[in-house]
């Protein structure tokens, strides 16, 4: 017959203890099945953490889209029959007046006092296209021009193709400078503008249109008197022609001469025959449509 | 008598293995916060890849508005129609994943409080470094918001000139050049943020292996 033994007092203690125990280790079994699960979640928790993509590569340029060529071209060519109208009606009276308009550009100069006496003495006005850093070298000069009632004009800064033609901004923005620096010598706020070697074919559609939104009125020329290259009397002959020319075909000269000693040494004989022919000089003036050569698809952008 | 030895060494033994419980269950809570910022973090880089592809797609969009001519006024307006759609998808995918991330962050936030009770100084310098680190990224993430929001709206402006027909050359080209701007700025914002996130990961790494 088996007995069956009953714990004693000590016994249950143990028994309590070994079942204590046996809670703690499955407490830690339990933990350790939590370490496993972290573990595991590890890979859950990696995923959230991957890198974020973005490109910062910029979009194209709109000056450079088709988009805004043909915005352009279409204001443009807006733009350019309306000039077109008006500036015949202009050419129509200075007909009247036999009008001529005497510019000089790439001053002020050493030699520009010398020229304004010149002038006063056939008592004939022109326009005179100043480059600013040399406006600044010379603000007396520039004051004189003005108060002797000829025409204050830009030719801008810095005189490169590479610079003034180098993006659509580029020559408004030198323009500004230059009207800038003539408003401050003599309070007076030039919008005709001329630009080095006129405006074809560097001056783009996309420059025109800038330059038009400033409220800039770029003017270039129907006489060439060639002064830049016949560096002697035979400018004077040229432009001669070239006078005779234009009177034939009934427009009013607008001649390009620059702002220097050769072309002063000659002037005499120029002015002369002007006045001889009956010529009234002129100056150009803010509020007048200007003479621009057109791109008609063929100007370009340097570079 | 060697029985009560026996289980007092026993007893020691498991003691010793299972380790203080109270620093075992601050460690504990402070992987559970882990793991639930981690679930938000997860819907977050997913919006983010979202807002990814629809800038990407938006981009298109300008890429053949600025290859039309002014006369195709049509095809003009379809895609600002189409830009308009990308821009509210942009809108409503950044406003996701800033709340996603807003709610990755809350979630984190809580482990500070177990975090400053670590006795282990080790384990509690890494929990606190990897505390300064989401905030470096919250930080970050919420100038990217910012950022990303005026890049809209630039985008905006630009399409709004060219729906009002007010073609000022200048003004668009520069609004361009603005939005590209923009971009570089967000990408910087980015590109800072993923080394924050790298930081963070590794950072979150040493402190799993302490465990």
């Amino acid at each position: 017959m088996h007995r069956r033994r009953r714990l004693n007092t000590r016994g249950k203690i143990a028994v309590s203890i070994l079942l204590f125990i046996l809670i703690l280790l499955i407490t830690w079994l339990f933990g350790g099945d939590k370490k496993g699960a972290a573990k595991e979640s590890e890979n859950i928790i990696g995923n959230s953490l991957d890198m974020l993509s973005f490109s910062s590569e910029p979009v194209e340029a709109f000056a450079d889209s088709t988009l805004s060529q043909s915005i352009v071209e279409k204001e443009n060519e807006k733009k350019e029959v309306s000039r077109q109208k008006e500036y015949k009606k202009q050419n129509q009276l200075d007909q009247l007046d036999k009008a001529i308009y005497l510019t000089f550009d790439d001053g002020p100069s050493r030699d520009t006092n010398q020229l304004l006496d010149i002038l006063d003495d056939y008592d004939m006005t022109a326009t005179f296209f100043m480059m600013g850093p040399k406006m600044k070298e010379n603000p007396t000069v520039v004051k004189r021009t003005y108060h002797k009632g000829h025409g204050l004009a830009l030719h801008g800064i810095t005189h490169e193709v590479s610079n003034i033609y180098s993006s659509p901004y580029a020559p408004s923005e030198e323009m500004v400078e230059g009207q800038e620096i003539l408003e401050s010598i003599t309070g007076v706020k030039s919008n005709i503008v001329r630009l080095p070697y006129g405006t074809f074919p560097y001056l783009t559609e996309s420059m025109r249109y800038v330059l038009s939104q400033n409220e800039f009125n770029t003017w270039d020329w129907n006489v060439d008197s060639m002064d830049w290259d016949l560096k002697d009397d035979r400018y004077v002959q040229h432009t001669i022609q070239e006078l005779k020319r234009t009177e034939e075909v009934g427009e009013t000269p607008i001649v390009l001469l620059h702002d220097k000693k050769e072309t002063i040494e000659y002037l005499p004989e120029l002015l002369s025959y002007i006045k001889k022919q009956g010529y009234k000089a002129k100056v150009l003036t803010n509020d007048m449509t200007p003479l621009t050569f057109p791109c008609a698809g063929q100007c370009r952008q340097i570079n | 008598m060697k029985r009560l030895l026996a289980f007092a060494v026993v007893v020691s033994i498991i003691f010793l293995l299972t380790g203080c419980p109270t620093n075992e269950k601050r460690a504990a809570k402070i992987q559970e916060k882990i793991e639930e910022s981690a679930t938000f973090e997860n819907d977050f880089v997913d919006n983010q890849t979202k807002l990814y592809e629809v800038r990407g797609k938006a981009q298109q969009v300008y890429d053949d508005l600025i290859d039309l001519s002014i006369n195709d006024a049509d095809m003009i307006s379809q895609k600002l129609d189409e830009a308009a759609t990308y821009k509210e998808e942009q809108e409503k995918l950044l406003k996701q994943s800033e709340e996603n991330f807003q709610k990755a962050y809350d979630k984190f936030s809580k482990i500070e409080k177990n975090a400053q009770k670590i006795k282990d100084e080790n384990q509690k310098d890494v929990a606190l470094e990897l505390i300064t680190l989401m905030n470096n990224r919250k930080e970050l993430i919420d100038t990217f918001f910012e950022k990303y929001r005026d890049y809209l709206e630039l985008q905006s402006t630009f399409y709004g000139y060219i729906e009002k027909e007010e073609y000022r050359f200048d003004s668009l080209d520069k609004q361009i050049k603005d939005v590209n701007e923009s971009s570089k700025e967000i990408g910087e914002v980015i590109q800072q943020f993923n080394v924050y996130t790298e930081q963070y990961s590794n950072k979150r790494d040493d402190y799993y292996q302490m465990n």
